[in-house]
């Protein structure tokens, strides 16, 4: 016989009441755990995508600098457009290692909505990591398929799209054929579901002949940002925004929506101690000759005390755990529905299992435990044995 | 082993004081078995809750195995009781969800006995019950439930059994079974203390005490050796 024994035996006797009772801190941790694994798994989806990017400042004509992040990260309407003169102006800027221009726009296949990116050369400076079978896109109308859109291709019999292949698409409502002339490897990053062109290509499908959407900049000198930026903003029309900025500002919603959300778990913590408060002030009150007996044959108060908390606390505990391997699998799964109701939402997988997620998801629960058992162990312990053996 | 001098207690109910025991004393050596007898409310179970240390008198002197009980912490009679004190109640009180073994156990867990289990078997065996280990309370028979609660009393090695009226809520056999079983343990050492309301058992034992409205009105020892 050991305390386990004891404090199992109390929480078994009344089955019901101890299962909604770590069922309470169950859903509590469960919603815990989800929440932390995907904050922590959109920040770093987040910041892998902005590494992808391979740029350290973009440059955009003038206007709102986030949505034309946003709309360079998941495509969509351009809201406004640079001269292609401004590439040579950035370019002569000192401290610019390279300044790749980009436009965006999308296609249509088989009435699915696909990006298109029309870049230069350049851009390859940017992704020293691109791997392209074939080669790259040199005259109008060739094109490298992203590893996934190669699938997106593929033809009846099933087999994807080969370098060489033809593909007919719709763009602004003209159907244009495009031919494959290389196919990106897999990078694990939204590359992997774009179509890249090159820049005249897509300034003519598009309608932007002379324009830009951005500027991607490396700089040789990381420390030297601020100054490229206020260069950069010097050129009229022109707006820069660093990567940094534009992480740390969705970091910042996100941070915010999930600050209510901690809020609202907290209530529900609060909510499942009462109720393992509440179950234990029974199990207090319907043991009250038990504790006495307990005490008359040399519980002392501590003893008893540590039973009642210890029992608490292994229902919490309980509730912790299963929450925390509900999480585990819900967080699994959140990818999928995170993605139906945020639109920035990083290519990577979000739902990541976590350790830190899985000790917070435990350990608050533990807490509650302790604070909420707290009353009824006192209680319990403070019982007059004589009392409490006279009770019926 | 038991010394009690002058000892009063008095209770507060409502706006009314119960004077539970008055001015009494009472000298029990070791190894004895005595009967306390008396009317129901006379007081007898203020004083086996006293001498239990379940409860302090509001005045007078105890000493319980040696030691004066007004000096000892809460916690020290916790201990005192744990090590010296063993208690057989009327009602049958076991944890009615746990094992005649594991109620048995009990005891011994609270005194951090590791030992517990093969102790617990011995004195199981030793009561008529090994047999019904692994059976719940409710599957035993009120005389079965007894000798679980006589073997669990014994389990810490009390010098001082403490018996509130233990063959209450049997019938005659068994209480008598229940009586034989005392003065077994009593045999061996162990100094009994029993309330009954049994005349005809109380009869049998050397020494019979008897409270009446707090007060002891007679204390005959006979001259009979058991052993």
């Amino acid at each position: 016989m050991n305390m386990f024994t004891i404090v199992w035996d109390g929480i078994r006797r009344r089955k019901i009441r101890s299962l909604l009772s770590i069922l309470g801190i169950t859903i509590a941790a469960t919603a815990l755990f989800s929440l932390i694994s995907l904050r922590q798994g959109y920040e770093r989806g987040m910041r892998a995508e902005l590494e992808n990017m391979g740029a350290q400042i973009v440059a955009v004509a003038k206007g709102c600098p986030y949505e034309a992040i946003a709309v360079i990260m998941i495509g969509g309407q351009v809201p406004a457009t640079l001269p292609e003169d401004v590439v040579e102006q950035i370019q002569k800027l000192p401290n610019v290692a390279s300044a790749s221009p980009n436009v965006y726009g999308a296609y249509k296949y088989l009435g699915l909505s696909h990006p298109l990116i029309g870049i230069t050369p350049e851009e390859l400076k940017l992704k020293s990591w691109w791997k392209i079978q074939g080669r790259f896109p040199r005259n109008f109308g060739e094109v490298v398929l992203g590893s996934v859109e190669a699938k997106v291709f593929a033809d009846k019999s099933g087999e994807y799209k080969k370098i060489g292949d033809s593909i007919t698409v719709t763009v602004g409502g003209k159907k244009t054929s495009l031919k494959v002339v290389g196919i990106l490897e897999a990078t694990g990053s939204k590359d992997d579901y774009s179509t890249y062109t090159t820049l005249e290509t897509a300034q003519k499908l598009l309608n932007l002949q002379g324009r830009v959407v951005a500027i991607n900049i490396r700089v040789t000198d990381i420390g030297g940002v601020p100054a490229t930026i206020e260069d950069i903003e010097k050129i009229p029309d022109v707006q820069a925004v660093t990567v940094a900025q534009v992480l740390g500002t969705i970091q910042n919603l996100v941070q915010a929506g999930q600050n209510m959300l901690f809020l609202v778990m907290l209530v529900a913590l609060v909510i499942g101690g009462l109720g393992t408060m509440n179950t234990m002030l029974m199990a207090v009150f319907e043991r009250t000759r038990e504790i006495g007996l307990m005490k008359a044959i040399g519980a002392s108060s501590w003893q008893i005390f540590r039973l009642f908390l210890f029992e608490g606390l292994a229902m919490c505990l309980l509730g912790g755990l299963f929450g925390a391997g509900v999480g585990s699998l819900t967080t699994l799964m959140g990818d999928v529905i995170l993605k139906q109701f945020v639109s920035v939402v990083p290519t990577q997988s979000v739902g990541q299992f976590s350790w830190y997620a899985a000790a917070v998801s435990v350990l608050f629960p533990v807490g509650v435990g302790i604070l909420s058992t707290l009353y009824p162990a006192l209680r319990a312990a403070r019982l007059n044995p004589i009392e409490a053996l006279r009770n019926e | 082993m038991i010394c009690i001098e002058n000892v009063s207690k008095i209770y507060r109910r409502g706006q009314e004081e119960v004077h539970a025991l008055v001015n009494l004393s009472l000298q029990v050596e070791a190894g004895e078995f005595l009967a306390v007898v008396g009317p129901s409310g006379s007081g007898k179970s203020t004083l086996m809750n006293i001498i239990g240390l379940l409860d302090r008198p509001t005045s007078g002197h105890i000493s319980i195995a040696g030691r004066p009980i007004e000096k000892l912490s809460t916690k020290e009679m916790e201990a005192l009781r744990r090590n010296t004190i063993g208690f057989v109640f009327q009602q049958f009180l076991l944890v009615p969800t746990m094992t005649a073994l594991q109620n048995v156990m009990l005891p011994m867990y609270f005194a951090g006995n590791s030992a517990a289990r093969k102790r617990a078997t011995e004195l199981l065996s030793r009561v008529g019950l090994g047999n019904r280990l692994l059976h719940l309370p409710s599957q035993m028979s009120g005389g079965e439930i007894q000798r679980v609660a006589v073997a669990r009393a014994l389990a810490n090695n009390p010098s001082i059994l403490l018996a509130d009226e233990p063959t209450g809520n049997l019938d005659s056999h068994a209480a008598e079974d229940i009586f034989s079983l005392l003065h077994e343990v009593n045999r061996s050492g162990t100094t009994i203390i029993v309330v009954t309301h049994n005349a005809e058992l109380a009869a049998s034992l050397p020494r019979t005490i008897t409270i009446r409205d707090g007060r002891m009105i007679a204390d005959v020892k006979k001259d009979t050796s058991i052993a």
